[in-house]
């Protein structure tokens, strides 16, 4: 008898059946191709770069529309004086005179000056040392009347500011040694050529120095920074006259901060992206494998992502109103665990559908709960609609906070992915379920904190923090009841028209 | 090329090596299939579904057990997924073997495989599938046990229950052959 049953099992097991495998290699062949990877755009770093640059272009707009604090300040003196570059220049070395002497300059604005005509200057020294010789007076009205090759001179560094001074000092002080202050009277007496004028320019030079240590600084504040490096001055002093002779005329032409701002309406436009992390439910309970049998399943599992959005929103008073387009795409993250409670009847016994896709007959319990740890390779994705309300709530300084709620219409949402499960036996079942889940009736609604900032006058950067959940998920032939709960996390850029 | 090499070769998803490997095991799955399945019909779908797992899985296969006895376990997995409930399985079992003479009047040993295969079919519930699992395919308990939600020892008791009813049809069969009915 045992031989028998040895022989049917030998039988049985060593039996191979003819099957046609070219048929068989046909059908499966388009099937286990591997997966292609998906060429994906570095969507980040475009993202990153278009911020980056539209954040540099707002700001380089806005350094011209609206005012700094120097140039507001230059635009204040322009305002009283109307001066020009040259009357600028003459302006500071006047005050060089007033220091170097420590008397009582007085700087005279001519009629031309104030009517704005005239781009020469026609200021007028009265010194008490100085205004009795009136050689030394024409010698100074001459010397600020070619201004332009002062300013080349100027574009020299402080010493050749100071050599120019000096020039320009020399006839008066040879004209009246007297006109020197004490120290530079007695730096006089020790020159074995007090006539020769380039002694006397470095005499005054000195003077200036000793007297007034700082009067080259003050006229370098305005001029050139006092650095001991003669190139870098000499750049420095070059740009500066630049900055002087170009672009302030320009400035002063442009609009003020006051207009600029007054001029803003009340469009907006944002670009936002931001970190998504996403915990999905899922609850459901139908037939399974087009039996009788019914299950119910549950699984919580974990998802990150990122979204990415652009809309443009209208201000009305502290509300604000934004639609645009969204896209957000939710991957796996890691290894997550799920429970799954299944429960099955089926008349007599139970039959329990394990997530690996086995099976057991039992006939005693008709629910079974178990842990997995599954390794899962999903992604979601949604192309939505966004509309979003919000309203300023509080003003802490420049910082605007704000609260509001979103809708979302997704004109596309797919589900992508392929499951694998390990059970620690090496069995592996993987199940790719692309394309299972397309173009669903999926919605989102939720609410945001969002705080800005002001980067420009034209420009405020903005974080918000949201959560927002999707409806429920139906789909053809599997899942039936599917939420997402989405934690976002958001960082963008908004620009005002 | 041998099969660790084709295994190598298809965990790098070369295609011909996939061929090779199926051309190497299709006879063998088929006919695993078939044991489990209610008509050759399901048999071809349990393999066609079985080797796409397979090949699928195939990059995760550690190489650590034997690799015939893991490509058997999937297609008994698939095929055993594919039953629809023990209710609807008995039925077919019983409309297929009960209503009529399932041994014909010859010795045992004359019998054609589907015949042995319809034989061990009449064995009760899980007792059949333990045996099939255990005698036939060489599954351990603990893996059967698994795979059906028993524990080890029950497992070994269905298959001894198994062996008692297939020796009980064995001698059916030689009366039927001896003494007809």
């Amino acid at each position: 008898m045992e031989n028998k049953e040895k022989y049917i099992i030998d039988s049985i097991r060593d039996h191979r059946e003819h099957v046609d495998t070219s048929d068989l290699w046909a059908s499966i062949e388009s099937e286990i191709q591997p997966p292609k990877k998906k060429r994906r755009p570095i969507i980040w770093l475009w993202l990153l770069i278009g911020i980056l640059s539209a954040g540099l272009i707002g700001y380089g707009l806005d350094l011209f529309t609206s005012p700094t604090e120097n140039n507001l300040a230059i635009n204040t003196i322009e305002s009283k004086t109307t001066l020009n570059t040259e009357d600028k220049y003459s302006e500071i070395k006047s005050k060089n005179y007033e220091e170097m002497y420590e008397s009582d300059v007085e700087i005279q604005e001519d009629s031309d000056i104030k009517n704005n005509k005239t781009n020469t200057s026609n200021t007028t020294l009265h010194n008490p040392h100085v205004s009795t010789t009136k050689h030394t007076q024409n010698t100074l009205h001459d010397t600020r009347n070619s201004n332009k090759a002062n300013n080349e001179r100027n574009a020299n560094g402080p010493a050749q500011q100071s050599l120019t001074l000096a020039e320009t000092l020399t006839p008066a002080i040879t004209a009246n040694p007297s006109n020197l202050p004490p120290n530079a009277q007695s730096n006089t007496a020790n020159q074995t050529n007090s006539t020769n004028e380039a002694n006397y320019a470095n005499l005054a030079n000195k003077a200036n120095n000793a007297n007034n240590p700082n009067l080259a600084n003050t006229a370098n504040k305005a001029n050139t920074p006092n650095f001991s490096f003669p190139f870098l001055e000499s750049i420095l002093s070059k740009l500066e006259y630049d900055r002087e002779d170009i672009i302030l005329p320009l400035v002063a032409q442009l609009p003020k901060e006051e207009e600029t701002l007054n001029k803003a309406n009340p469009w907006t436009f944002a670009l936002q992206s931001g970190y998504v992390y996403s915990n999905r439910s899922l609850n459901a309970s139908f037939p399974l494998f087009e039996s009788s049998a019914a299950y119910r399943n549950s699984i919580e599992e974990q998802l990150g992502g990122f979204e990415i959005n652009a809309t443009l929103g209208y201000s009305l008073g502290k509300f604000n109103i934004a639609s645009g387009i969204s896209f957000l795409n939710l991957v796996e993250l890691s290894q997550f665990q799920s429970t799954e409670i299944r429960e099955v009847s089926s008349g007599q016994g139970s039959v329990i559908y394990y997530l690996d896709g086995s099976t057991s007959i039992t006939n005693d319990p008709t629910y079974h709960a178990e842990t997995y740890t599954l390794k899962r390779y999903n992604s979601a994705r949604f192309i939505s609609i966004p509309l979003r309300v919000s309203y300023q709530f509080l003003s802490i300084g420049k910082l605007d906070l704000a609260a509001g709620i979103e809708a979302q219409y997704n004109l596309q949402f797919k589900y992508l992915g392929q499951t694998g499960l390990e059970d620690g036996v090496s069995y592996v079942l993987s199940e790719d379920v692309e394309g299972r889940f397309k173009n669903k009736n999926v919605h989102q609604y939720g609410a945001f904190l969002a705080a800005s900032y002001p980067i420009t006058n034209t420009s405020r950067g903005f974080a918000s923090l949201g959560y927002s959940k999707t409806n429920s998920i139906s789909t053809d032939n599997y899942l039936i009841d599917q939420h997402y709960n989405l934690f976002k996390f958001s960082a963008g850029y908004q620009w005002l028209f | 090329m041998n099969i660790p090499q084709l295994i190598q070769k298809c965990k790098k998803h070369d295609a011909s090596a996939q061929r090779a490997l199926l051309d190497h095991y299709a006879g063998l799955l088929y006919s695993v299939a078939l044991r489990y399945a209610v008509d050759r019909s399901e048999a071809k779908d349990i393999l066609q579904e079985g080797w796409i797992k397979i090949f699928m899985g195939i990059p995760n296969y550690e190489e650590q057990g034997n690799f015939e006895a893991w490509i058997k376990r999937i297609i008994i997995n698939v095929a055993l997924r594919k039953q629809q409930g023990l209710e609807k399985k008995n039925a077919m079992y019983v409309d297929t073997f009960y209503d009529e003479p399932v041994i014909e009047p010859e010795a045992i040993e004359s019998l054609r495989y589907d015949d042995l295969l319809r034989l061990v079919n009449q064995l009760p519930d899980i007792s059949r599938e333990v045996f099939k699992m255990a005698a036939i395919d060489g599954m351990a308990h603990k893996d059967i046990g698994n795979l059906l939600g028993i524990e080890a020892s029950t497992s070994r008791a269905h298959l001894t229950r198994a062996k008692r009813k297939l020796q009980e049809l064995i001698l059916k069969s030689e009366h039927v052959k001896h003494y007809g009915e």
